[in-house]
């Protein structure tokens, strides 16, 4: 064999064990403790070693990014495995359950409810208002639509006729007359105003953008009103309409630095709520206004675990509204705020606790859509999500 | 563990190729068989004793054979019985069970036997088709049984080829399992086309996966013919790919550790015929029928029902080696049929024909099959098939489904799948070889570079993609 043969071959060798290694060696934790943690703990099987390496690689987001961004540019493709690409820029989250692709189960109707599910969720929600009847506590259960299902018209063709009957349409039937407030399903009224044109939900987000937020706020605070005549019905229609530049979650998801953000049309509330977390802390110079996410943001970051927001209104009518939401309640928040002195958004699982603490005037539990598929975590608490 | 796997790029296979290397020579078989029965341990945990237990009795077996040569047609045929019960035992009981035996229990008003599903050793096919090959080579006396537990073990148990092939034969590689040389241009030749495997599975498989999944997720009212035929054409690919580029990094793997294992694929898209095909596609399994099977039957010397019988036997044993249901069983007659008919007379018709004309039929005839394989039921095979007949749903909704991922990586496969790929490649490399040679060097290594950075990216992306082939 030549010299030259010898040195290029020995050059792939090394090549090639070095960048084997690199992430072996950029490890963010030694080695060993893909065995044995640090304090001590075994891993109980190889899934838990793999796991560990996975969490230590410290190169994940530059490879992620680079993978990423190279489909991006070269393909014009949105990589992450769940995200569905629609028309005219619309970034769909297809499911929950969808590991292996954009599989869209909940909205063709491949994953309806077994009656094991359907009595978990039914007993825990009627669980909860006899309970809250004990404490004389109204309780309004509101369900939040996925973006597919408030806005088809702008899924890719191949996948808009598929539609079937989703979860939430067996689910809610179930409660319909068994709590004392029937629920209140957002989603017929968000998809009628996306059918009249109105763009309820960001192009890059999975959630409602705040015109849709906004329209969930003034039916939710409708049916509150049935509850608590004190309540006003919000009315956002003469609400000033600020423009603003918007890269949504979708689009985050990926580690994607794309130049594709989106402007959006947000109404402003007349009035800019304090906010702090439970024990005082600001969350926002300024409050909860109409760049709603960012003080989510810093929220969580400030106060990671809890998930606690509380808003005050000094105007508003006396008593207390304690919300517990997911990633939905971020965007109805700056709106429901306005009604009681103050008001509790728990971005959490329920919890009894926090309604005795508070002792309410009413229990919101606002729930989107895709955490139905939550049910199914047989034997774990909660027994939905929230 | 699989092969496109961060942990088994990053972790394992360096530690394995990292240790071997320093350690002494008499201590490496030693090594290759510890981390091999880690490997397949890591993703089955306890079944590991299976494979265990299989490479133990059959090379027991095998020197009973070379032993007691009086009695060695006995001791075969109990080897063979064992290897089959331990596949017919973990692959088809349920199906035995469920698709056979319960419809004729109901049609006699017998009630129906039920049993918990078992769980399929991973790669079981493979290594009980390895052992099979083994003992009756030992009894042709085509190869001295290994006298040696740990070398056998480690040939069986090898990693790179134990859970989807090739399906190595113990005579190919005897003389490298004792002595074996290891340089450093084989290890090149190893990283080359390791590398060219992963590309293939990460960069075109996984891809064509995902329209393939898609189009075959459709409803039937909504598959039209143009659809139902881009479903089937991403299957073909990225049944190929992900396959043949499993073969590679396989084969990469044998070579960097000093082995030499067959060729499993040979371009098999642009066969002529569907004999052709299968001179072509998965050869060590073609090759391994051939061999233990059709020629022991009688192969193509005998009467003609003979030669259509052995035919049928062989593809359909073939079929159902892939997976125990009725669509695997069909997918094997399917080929069964063609090469019958080229036996019998098709292929004078054919060899007359223009060579593109040749080359459709074939291709025509390996994409049914692949429809047949890829879905679910027989049913969901016959809407497929009158779909891409012409008598698909009328509104072809191609929005969302033609991308330009679609496109560039659909072009990217159907090149290399034809064999352009490297025709091109290997003209480019010549051409800069000729006018400067260490620029081909540089060129190789940053190529092999850039794709290996590109698939650790893919993969930390991507998590997980599981092989096809684990399943049979």
């Amino acid at each position: 064999m030549s010299s030259r043969a010898t040195i290029s071959g020995l050059a792939i060798a090394v090549l090639f064990m070095g960048i084997l290694l690199s992430l072996l060696v950029t490890h963010e934790r030694r080695p060993f403790y893909l065995v044995r943690e640090r304090y001590g703990k075994w891993a109980q099987s190889f899934d838990e070693v793999e796991r560990r390496f996975r969490k230590g690689i410290s190169l994940t987001q530059p490879l992620v990014q680079l993978y990423n961004q190279g489909r991006w540019t070269v393909l014009g493709e949105m990589p992450y495995p769940v995200v569905l690409p629609g028309r005219d820029g619309y970034l769909f989250y297809a499911s929950e359950e969808a590991k292996d692709g954009p599989s869209m189960t909940d909205w063709r109707g491949q994953a309806l409810p077994d009656q094991a599910e359907i009595t978990r969720w039914s007993e825990a929600l009627i669980a909860r208002d006899h309970r809250l009847a004990e404490l004389g506590i109204p309780y309004l259960v509101a369900m939040a639509p996925n973006k597919q299902t408030a806005m088809p018209q702008w899924l890719p063709r191949w996948v808009q006729h598929q539609e079937g009957r989703h979860r939430a349409d067996v689910l809610l039937p179930t409660v319909a007359d068994r709590l004392r407030t029937p629920p209140l399903d957002l989603r017929p009224l968000l998809r009628a105003e996306s059918d009249a044109g109105r763009e309820t939900f960001f192009r890059t987000d999975s959630h409602w953008n705040l015109e849709g937020a906004a329209l969930a706020a003034e039916a939710i605070t409708r049916r509150m009103a049935a509850l608590d005549r004190r309540v006003p019905v919000l009315d956002t229609r003469g609400w000033e309409r600020v423009s603003s530049s918007y890269q949504g979650d979708i689009l985050k998801l990926g580690h994607l630095r794309v130049d594709r953000s989106e402007t959006v049309l947000q109404p402003v509330p007349p009035r800019t709520l304090p906010g702090r977390t439970p024990d005082g802390r600001p969350i926002l110079a300024g409050g909860v206004d109409r760049v709603f996410y960012l003080p989510v943001e810093l929220w969580q970051a400030q106060d990671e675990g809890i998930k606690t927001l509380v808003l005050t209104n000094p105007e508003g009518i006396d008593g207390t509204l304690l919300v517990f939401h997911d990633s939905f309640g971020t965007g109805v928040m700056p709106f429901l705020g306005q009604i009681y002195r103050t008001t509790i958004a728990c971005w959490s699982p329920w919890s009894q606790k926090v309604v005795e603490q508070t002792r309410p005037a009413m229990v919101l539990q606002l729930t989107v859509e895709r955490y139905l598929h939550y049910i199914r975590r047989s034997g774990e608490k909660p027994e939905t999500h929230p | 563990m699989v092969f496109s796997s961060l942990i088994f790029l990053c972790l394992f296979l360096p530690v394995v190729l990292g240790a071997y290397f320093l350690l002494p020579r008499f201590a490496r078989n030693w090594w290759l068989l510890i981390a091999s029965l880690l490997f397949y341990a890591w993703g089955e945990g306890w079944y590991v004793l299976v494979m265990v237990w299989t490479f133990a009795f059959n090379w027991g077996m095998a020197l009973a054979i070379e032993r007691f040569q009086a009695r060695s047609r006995t001791i075969l045929a109990l080897a063979i019985a064992a290897n089959l019960a331990l596949l017919v035992f973990w692959k088809y009981t349920n199906f035995l069970v469920d698709g056979a035996l319960n419809p004729l229990l109901a049609l006699v008003g017998a009630p129906a036997l039920h049993i918990d599903h078992i769980h399929l050793p991973i790669g079981i096919s493979f290594f009980v088709f390895q052992a099979i090959s083994y003992v009756i080579d030992v009894h042709r006396k085509d190869v001295p049984a290994s006298r040696s537990l740990v070398g056998f073990g480690m040939y069986k148990a090898l990693f790179p080829q134990l859970i989807a092939g090739p399906i190595v034969r113990y005579k190919d590689v005897a003389h490298e399992i004792y002595e074996r040389r290891e340089t450093i241009e084989m290890f090149r030749e190893g990283v080359r086309r390791f590398c060219a495997g992963l590309a293939k599975k990460v960069i075109i498989a996984d891809v064509m996966a995902g329209f393939a999944d898609r189009i075959f997720g459709l409803p039937a009212s909504e598959l039209s013919t143009g659809v139902a035929w881009i479903g089937v054409v991403c299957y073909a690919l990225q049944i190929y790919f992900d396959f043949s580029g499993y073969s590679d990094m396989a084969i990469g793997i044998g070579r960097m550790f000093g082995f030499h294992f067959r060729e499993n694929f040979n371009h098999p898209y642009v066969a002529q015929s569907v004999g052709d095909f299968w001179r072509r596609w998965h050869m060590s399994l073609s090759t391994w029928f051939r061999d233990y099977l059709y020629f022991p039957l009688g192969g193509s010397r005998c009467a003609p029902w003979k030669v259509a019988r052995n035919l049928f036997v062989v593809f359909v044993l073939c079929g159902l080696w892939h997976g125990a249901s009725w669509v695997f069983l069909a997918w094997g007659l399917w080929h069964g049929v063609f090469l019958a008919l080229e036996h019998f007379g098709m292929h004078t018709l054919i060899d007359r024909l223009w060579r593109p004309l040749r080359h459709g039929y074939c291709l025509l005839a390996v994409l049914g099959g692949w429809v047949l394989f890829r879905v679910e039921t027989l049913d969901q095979a016959r809407t497929w098939f009158t779909a891409m007949a012409g008598f698909g749903a009328r509104t072809p909704d191609w929005d969302g489904l033609i991308t330009r991922e679609l496109l560039i990586i659909g072009a990217l496969g159907l090149i290399f799948a034809f064999g352009w790929g490297r025709s091109l490649a290997g003209a480019a490399r010549a051409a800069i070889d000729r006018r400067a040679a260490w620029l081909g060097d540089v060129l190789e290594a940053a190529a092999i570079a850039a794709c290996l950075v590109w698939c650790i990216a893919a993969l930390t992306a991507n998590a997980y993609t599981p092989f096809i082939y684990f399943r049979f």
